[in-house]
């Protein structure tokens, strides 16, 4: 598994892992829909993340009535397969991390899907704020959760 | 293939009266390929409503808050918006504009609208609410009074968390004319006076917030142009040196990076946040940004003009309590401050207030800054700005030392700002840049003569770009080598002036950034010009439009659409202001002093030339299509930019002789 590490003392709040990431996926720039959402700490510094860490034991994929959350061919991120997808949402009301989204236009979940392997969100990143890390057998859930 | 919808744009501009309370929606499909957004949309907004004799706090004037078709989108350095009206900071009052970072902007956009146009004066303190379909005036009668941070707070508070404000603080509602409008601790419309106009029509703030998004017309491509231009910048920028934390602030006060706009994809060599820094005259401690001005509230010793020391922590507070009134921190710091203290020097002023003036007391800003904003005593004077204020408490033959025209302080010229290191020739074509523009003309300055003093053999770090770079990009930006060597004098000098003022409009209107765009080198590059991918630095600009829009239009309309915002604006000078040569003239005694350094290459320093500056004036005029006896644009220059309006005003004025 991979997973993208965000180190909050290093984000600048400038959104563009925000704008770079809505647009790869759905041609509209907008941060309702990115994988990643930022708060740019605009009174205290504080900056957060929230996105997808691809859980070792995933709640979309246990929640899912049609299975239709599973690993991608590589093994290294979780991928929703719209074909099996009815729209009902519970993956998105039970991730413990709120990392999972809903399209309300196209009344469907959507995920981080590390771009296939490569995410644009860490190319783009200007202050080296987000990297991409390999996880080990062991790593997973309640990991890095900032 | 493009869908039947809009790109980039939203096609949608709020229009509100705050006198009939009255709020409607406009189609802003009308200004698109004509005007490009933001400056553009303004000065034909401006043409069409603002008529002459319509001052700053006046009823009919018309205040503009603008986004550009780029905004939101993920197009490099594109988060800035642009807010417009008559001025009172400016002097005479006239149109202006001041531009804003912040996330404001992009939020704007979401939210599904180009703009926001405000005319006439509520009775009652109000802020504009905007979410998505939903627009309101509502009470501020909770929020009169408090600071910019405070109001900001509040309604977050009250509307919750990712509601986007820009405000006023005292300063505005007491109609200082050094008032800005804020957004978050630092992004503001600084200049212009603009958070007056806002205090005026009793209008405390605009709050936004949107769920939608910027439909981008080729995203892909887009994407790839934005990484390709942003990886030059970020390489070797013409601000060469790249930001770096300071590992003794970051143990004390947690300094780190922090955008002051969104979609900024550099780190800044400037902004910066900062917390729990401890006060040095109020007990309490402060968080927040500082940018490029505000570093310099602390003073720094290297710099004739302001070389008062009061320490890091005494300069960040000074700097964000000056944001929570709302002042302007230009004027503070290259006008008020360094003209004040030479008053006092000479024996004019020697107190304010009986407060003594001394630029090493922090105690003395804080009680400058609380005078102005409340207009307090003489602060009622000093909220009126250096150039009006020297008028009545004397000085005014020391004021053009640090104001080079139009009531602005000085910025990039070799003479009033002793910050900016520029030698002769380059504050040249600042110099041309001033006598037309309507304002400081800092972005148009922040292409030319900064790229050249920061990247050039000149620059005070021995720069990064060689001399045949620097000519190579002067024969390709401006076929002309003369234009840009540092020997070359008067020599072409209009060339870059008139390129750079359209490159202003442009960046002034998609919105980009005016510290980074336009790109002017690349060290990397062995003829010193940036490439991304296949195409050249000159035209970035118009590829980030064209792939976010989808409009198609050559990119030869596209600077003609530059060229005709520019001409627009003149015609509003003509037509409401009586514009003339002879008034563009007037900023040449700002330059006839001996400048402030000297250029290495001549080894002497050198002041205007006033016949040979009137002569390069002569050719800026001509290369424009401007009669250079009066300083108008022709018919031929009006007809050819499909101006007619402008062709028939005019007529009529030439028939009235």
């Amino acid at each position: 598994m991979k997973r993208i590490k965000f180190k909050a003392g290093l984000c600048q709040g400038c959104m563009t892992c925000v704008t770079f990431c809505s647009q790869k996926h759905t041609g509209i720039a907008s941060p309702k829909l990115s994988r990643i959402i930022i708060d740019p700490g605009i009174f205290d510094g504080k900056h957060k993340a929230t996105i997808c860490i691809q859980c070792t034991k995933a709640k979309c994929v246990e929640v899912c009535p049609n299975k239709a959350i599973s690993l991608s061919a590589e093994g290294t991120y979780w991928e929703i397969n719209y074909d099996l997808c009815d729209g009902c949402g519970l993956c998105v009301e039970n991730c413990p991390f709120n990392a999972m989204r809903y399209n309300s236009r196209e009344e469907i979940p959507f995920k981080c899907d590390l771009c296939g392997g490569d995410p644009e969100c860490v190319k783009v990143c200007p202050t080296n704020a987000l990297t991409l890390i390999e996880l080990s057998k062991t790593g997973g859930l309640n990991h890095d959760k900032k | 293939m493009i869908k039947n919808e809009l790109y980039g744009w939203t096609g949608k501009i709020i229009w509100v009266d705050l006198s009939s309370n009255s709020i409607e929606v406009k189609s802003s499909k009308p200004y698109f390929e004509k005007y490009l957004g933001g400056r553009g949309f303004a000065a034909k907004i401006a043409w069409d409503y603002i008529k002459p004799g319509t001052g700053p706090f006046d009823h009919d004037n018309v205040l503009m808050f603008l986004s550009g078709p780029l905004a939101g989108s993920c197009a490099p350095y594109s988060g800035r918006g642009i807010v417009c009206g008559v001025s009172p900071h400016s002097s005479p009052e006239w149109f202006t504009r001041s531009g804003f970072g912040g996330h404001w902007t992009s939020e704007l956009k979401y939210a599904g609208y180009d703009g926001v146009i405000l005319t006439g004066k509520s009775v009652e303190p109000v802020y504009l609410l905007i979410e998505d379909d939903r627009v309101e005036i509502r009470s501020a009668q909770h929020l009169w009074g408090k600071g910019t941070i405070a109001t900001q707070k509040m309604l977050i508070n009250e509307l919750g968390e990712g509601i986007r404000i820009m405000t006023i603080g005292p300063a505005g509602e007491n109609l200082s004319r050094l008032a800005i409008i804020n957004t978050e601790t630092e992004s503001a419309a600084g200049q212009g006076g603009f958070g007056a106009v806002m205090g005026a029509k009793k209008l405390k703030a605009i709050a936004v917030r949107g769920s939608g998004g910027v439909n981008v017309a080729h995203s892909g491509r887009l994407i790839k142009r934005s990484k390709q231009i942003a990886k030059i910048i970020m390489g070797s920028h013409h601000q060469p040196k790249k930001g770096t934390l300071d590992k003794e602030k970051v143990k004390k006060y947690g300094e780190q990076f922090q955008a002051c706009t969104q979609q900024c994809m550099i780190k800044c060599i400037h902004s910066k946040y900062y917390r729990n820094v401890p006060g040095c005259v109020y007990q309490k401690e402060y968080s927040g940004q500082l940018h490029c001005v505000s570093h310099l509230f602390q003073g720094d010793k290297n710099m004739q003009l302001y070389d008062w020391d009061i320490g890091f922590e005494a300069g960040f507070e000074i700097a964000q309590i000056a944001n929570d009134l709302g002042l302007n921190h230009w004027e503070l710091i290259f006008g008020l401050v360094p003209w004040l203290r030479e008053c006092k020097q000479k024996g004019i002023l020697g107190f304010i207030n009986n407060i003594e003036i001394n630029a090493d007391s922090p105690r003395f800003w804080i009680e400058l800054l609380n005078m102005i904003a409340y207009r307090n005593g003489i602060g009622d004077i000093l909220a009126e700005g250096g150039i009006r204020a020297a008028k009545k408490l004397g000085g005014t033959e020391l004021i053009q030392k640090y104001y080079t025209a139009w009531g602005f302080g000085g910025h990039w010229d070799g003479h009033a700002d002793h910050a900016n290191y520029i030698v002769f020739p380059y504050w040249l074509v600042t110099a041309l840049l001033w006598a037309t523009d309507t304002r400081d003309p800092m972005s148009s300055t922040h292409g030319y003569v900064q790229a050249i003093m920061n990247c050039s053999p000149l620059a005070q770090d021995g720069g990064v770009l060689n001399l045949k770079q620097i000519l190579s990009v002067g024969k390709y930006l401006y076929n002309s080598e003369k234009a840009i060597a540092p020997d070359s004098g008067y020599a072409d000098k209009e060339i870059p002036a008139v390129y750079h003022s359209h490159r202003s409009v442009i960046k002034d209107s998609l919105l980009l950034d005016d510290q980074i765009f336009p790109v002017m080198f690349n060290k990397d590059e062995k003829d010193g010009i940036p490439k991304a991918g296949d195409i050249k630095s000159s035209s970035f600009e118009y590829h980030l439009f064209v792939d976010t829009t989808g409009l198609e239009m050559s990119e030869g309309d596209f600077n003609k659409a530059a060229e005709r915002i520019y001409n627009l604006e003149r015609l509003i000078q003509i037509r409401n202001y009586k514009r003339d040569r002879r008034k563009d003239e007037e900023i040449i005694s700002a330059f006839e002093k001996e400048e402030n350094w000297e250029n290495q290459v001549l080894g002497e320093k050198y002041s205007l030339n006033v016949k040979e500056f009137k002569k390069l004036l002569n050719r800026y005029y001509e290369l424009r299509g401007w009669d250079p006896k009066t300083g108008w644009p022709t018919r031929e220059k009006l007809k050819e930019l499909e101006l007619e309006d402008g062709v028939n005003f005019i007529n009529e004025r030439l028939k009235k002789g």
